[in-house]
């Protein structure tokens, strides 16, 4: 457990010490915020619906920007060897470095908070609703930070990790767009894999075991095969 | 030779954990809870739900059925069922119980389907890289000892809940609601001019026809609903004394009422003098003395002599308007896209005083209306002047709640229109307890060929006796479902641009400001090492 708050601090401060985390944060609520404040008159609803439409899909590409440094960076300076000399367990690495950048991720939904209190200025909104929305948020990313871990585990190269983590989240996002085109007998499984059925479960107000079993599963899957992908390096 | 060993036995054990969450995950789809968070629990099975299924006294059997793997949206919809049906079976104390069967291949369950009136829908599905359109079902049938209620077809979940309830409801109660219809003064014959729409009435309500005109009997308040349809001569003092004490005490009337009479074959119209608008006006509505019509109209067939030969035309005719703006919000209207009026009436609110009336919109007139007063002109062959259709737009349906007052507070009580009765003695109610009424500015389209079976006018008409003989338990279901939140009304322009640009810049302006600060920390701590 020290050994996981070790590695978190490391991680968090080494975000905010250089310029990235400033810009991915900057860029990342430029964008929402566009999106947000455009629709708010036009919809006219005292909820945050186009925040939770919009995030899903900012997380494809930010998400995998902050984890892509995550380990990879690490493995191609050497450092992480560094890291193998000391008593630390791969999946303690692993976790702290997770945690860190789940912490940005927090911090990256705190700011839009801003957006929850002015709508709640403007009208009555469901206050319930909107906590549930924002922890479907927080999921969302901590699946798809998961899945970027992950992906920067298994390379050096940070281009390579962006790549695969986007490419894996890409398809956990589509998976439910596509049914159409899907076999019958294969749509609700594929429905049931869909990151976003999982999260408008939770974002409608209605926390459901079944959506936290999946987010769960994700994160401890891909987390798993991250240390795994760590320790086989190790191996080398 | 010792690291082999170890990556085949750590793929193995990776192996096992990820079947043991895919198992977990499995039966997490069984086995699971939920919390309703939102603040009125639209998600959760409203209370009077629970309470109907709580309440069961025998077994109610809900036979689903529902074609496995429906194509998009629709499989999403039969676990939503799923869901709701799972939630009702809690509550119920082992009387509700519930199975889904596909009917596709069985040609047993098929033949059953369709003894319970459930049809197959029509529905396209890829198949073979082939669009295809496949025959599937999605239709539930409720079994309570020797009664069956059918919800043939669930296209859309939304009122699902309220749908169920209110069948169960219907099933588990001895009492059949009664549906008056005012007879005399000009009105429709049930039997011929309103045969279609009786017979559809007749399946969830007990019809019968109500007089005011022998004895001194007033309308009888076990009658749930009064529907008075276009009467065309004036109503007599008596005749309106009843409707008022029938209100009073708590009955719940619709109106459905033109003020020109018009004939379309002669292209006559005059209007007509109902005598009621004193006292409905008392009650917080009038119909006005106007024809409503619109260039947004339905088309019709017209002959016209064209030398020696009748040529046959269409046209659009703007006394029948055809009305799309309807209210997305009320129940009794939400899933209507569109309707015919035929020489409707407009509808107009006046706030009585001292009454709390709560007013619910349901359709308008286009803003391409033409009010008629005074003179009509319905010919269909008179050119349409746009220049005429400008609007604005006419309320043409309204639904109210509230407590009435009477019109014959303080005054006596009318004789009986039967001369040989005598008076009764009663003492006049001059309120309403809470209740309800409906008011159409048109009669026409319930009756004849203007209410087309399953059309949308007929669905107007049930629906409207739905909401007048519901009770208060199901609306909360309904209202529930409704759950809009508009932003406040009088928000300035200031104040929105103010709220634009605040939340598109202060939040990147935060993060810039949290840079700068640890930047310039940072700098100044090397400036304390250098030095």
């Amino acid at each position: 457990m020290d050994n996981i708050l070790v590695i978190f601090k490391r991680e968090f401060r080494s975000y905010f010490d250089s310029p990235v985390a400033y810009i991915v944060l900057m860029f990342f609520l430029l964008v929402s915020g566009y999106f947000f404040t455009s629709n708010l008159f036009l919809m006219n609803q005292a909820n945050l619906q186009t925040l939770f439409g919009i995030i899903p899909l900012l997380y494809i590409f930010f998400v995998p920007a902050i984890s892509m440094r995550l380990v990879a960076e690490e493995r191609k300076s050497g450092t992480i060897e560094l890291l193998f000399t000391y008593p630390i367990k791969d999946s303690e690495i692993i976790i702290g470095k997770y945690l860190a950048a789940l912490g940005l991720i927090l911090i990256l939904l705190l700011f839009t908070l801003v957006y929850a209190i002015s709508v709640s200025m403007l009208g009555n909104m469901d206050g319930g609703q909107t906590f549930s929305g924002y922890l479907a948020l927080f999921l969302m990313g901590a699946g798809y930070l998961a899945i970027g871990v992950f992906a920067s585990s298994i390379t050096e190269n940070q281009i390579i990790a962006f790549i695969v983590a986007l490419a894996i989240s890409f398809f956990f996002f589509i998976i439910n767009k596509i049914l159409f085109f899907v076999p019958p007998a294969l749509a609700s499984i594929f429905e049931y894999l869909a990151i976003e059925y999982h999260f408008q479960n939770i974002a409608r107000g209605v926390i459901d075991t079944r959506a936290l079993i999946y987010f769960f599963s994700m994160i401890y899957v891909s987390l798993l095969l991250a240390s795994h992908a760590l320790s086989r390096r190790k191996g080398d | 030779m010792k690291r082999k060993t170890w990556s085949v036995s750590s793929i193995s054990s990776l192996a096992v954990v990820i079947a043991i969450v895919v198992v977990i995950n499995l039966i997490g789809t069984r086995v699971f809870t939920r919390a309703d968070l939102t603040e009125k629990k639209i998600y959760t099975l409203s209370p009077a739900s629970r309470h109907t299924v709580a309440n069961l006294s025998d077994r109610l059997t809900v036979k689903a059925y529902f074609t496995k793997n429906l194509p998009p949206p629709y499989n999403a919809n039969s676990e939503y069922i799923n869901d709701v049906l799972r939630d009702y079976k809690a509550y119920s104390h082992g009387k509700f119980v519930y199975e889904f069967v596909d009917p596709a291949n069985e040609a047993k369950l098929e033949e059953e389907a369709q003894r319970y009136r459930i049809q197959p829908a029509q529905v396209n599905v890829m198949e073979k890289d082939n669009l295809q359109v496949k025959k599937v079902y999605m239709g539930l049938v409720l079994i309570y000892g020797d009664k069956h209620e059918t919800i043939p077809i669930i296209q859309d979940v939304d009122g699902f809940e309220y749908d169920m309830t209110s069948t169960i409801k219907r099933l588990v109660s001895d009492h059949i609601p009664k549906v008056g219809f005012l007879g005399g003064f000009g009105t429709p014959d049930l039997g011929q001019d309103m045969r279609n729409l009786t017979t559809a009435l007749s399946k969830h309500y007990d019809v019968t026809p109500v007089s005011t005109e022998a004895g001194n009997s007033m309308i009888d308040n076990n009658i749930d609903v009064l529907c008075i349809v276009q009467p065309k001569e004036a109503l007599d003092d008596w005749t309106k004394f009843c409707i008022d004490q029938y209100v009073m005490h708590g009955g719940k009337v619709g109106w459905f009422i033109n003020k020109v009479k018009a004939d379309p074959q002669t292209s006559q119209a005059s209007g007509m003098n109902l005598g009621i608008d004193d006292m409905t006006r008392g009650y917080g509505f009038a119909v006005g003395n106007n024809l409503v019509t619109d260039a947004h109209a339905a088309a019709i067939t017209v002959q016209q002599p064209q030398g020696n030969v009748m040529m046959i035309t269409q046209v659009y005719y703007p006394a029948f308007p055809n009305i799309t703006d309807i209210s997305k919000q009320h129940p009794m209207v939400k899933d209507l896209q569109q309707l015919t009026l035929f020489f409707p009436s407009s509808v107009d609110t006046v706030r009585p005083v001292g009454a709390q009336v709560q007013y619910a919109p349901l359709f308008s007139s286009s803003d391409k209306t033409r009010l008629q007063v005074g003179r009509y002109d319905i010919n269909p062959m008179a050119q349409m002047k746009r220049e005429d259709y400008v609007g604005p737009k006419k309320l043409l349906g309204v639904a109210m709640t509230g407590t009435f007052q009477s019109f014959f507070s303080g005054k006596p009580v009318p004789h009986p229109k039967d001369s040989t009765a005598a008076l009764p003695s009663v003492s006049i109610v001059t309120q309403s307890p809470n209740t309800r009424m409906v008011v159409i500015g048109d009669g026409n389209f319930v009756q004849g060929q203007y209410a087309q079976g399953g059309g949308p006018n007929q669905i107007l008409f049930l629906n409207a006796v739905d909401w007048l003989s519901q009770d208060q338990d199901l609306m909360s279901i309904r209202s529930r479902e409704a759950a809009i939140r508009p932003l406040k009304p009088d928000i300035s322009d200031t104040t929105k641009q103010t709220v634009k640009y605040a939340n598109l810049f202060v939040p990147p302006a935060l993060v810039l400001m949290l840079g700068l600060f640890r930047w310039t920390a940072k700098r100044n701590r090397r400036k304390g090492v250098t030095l």
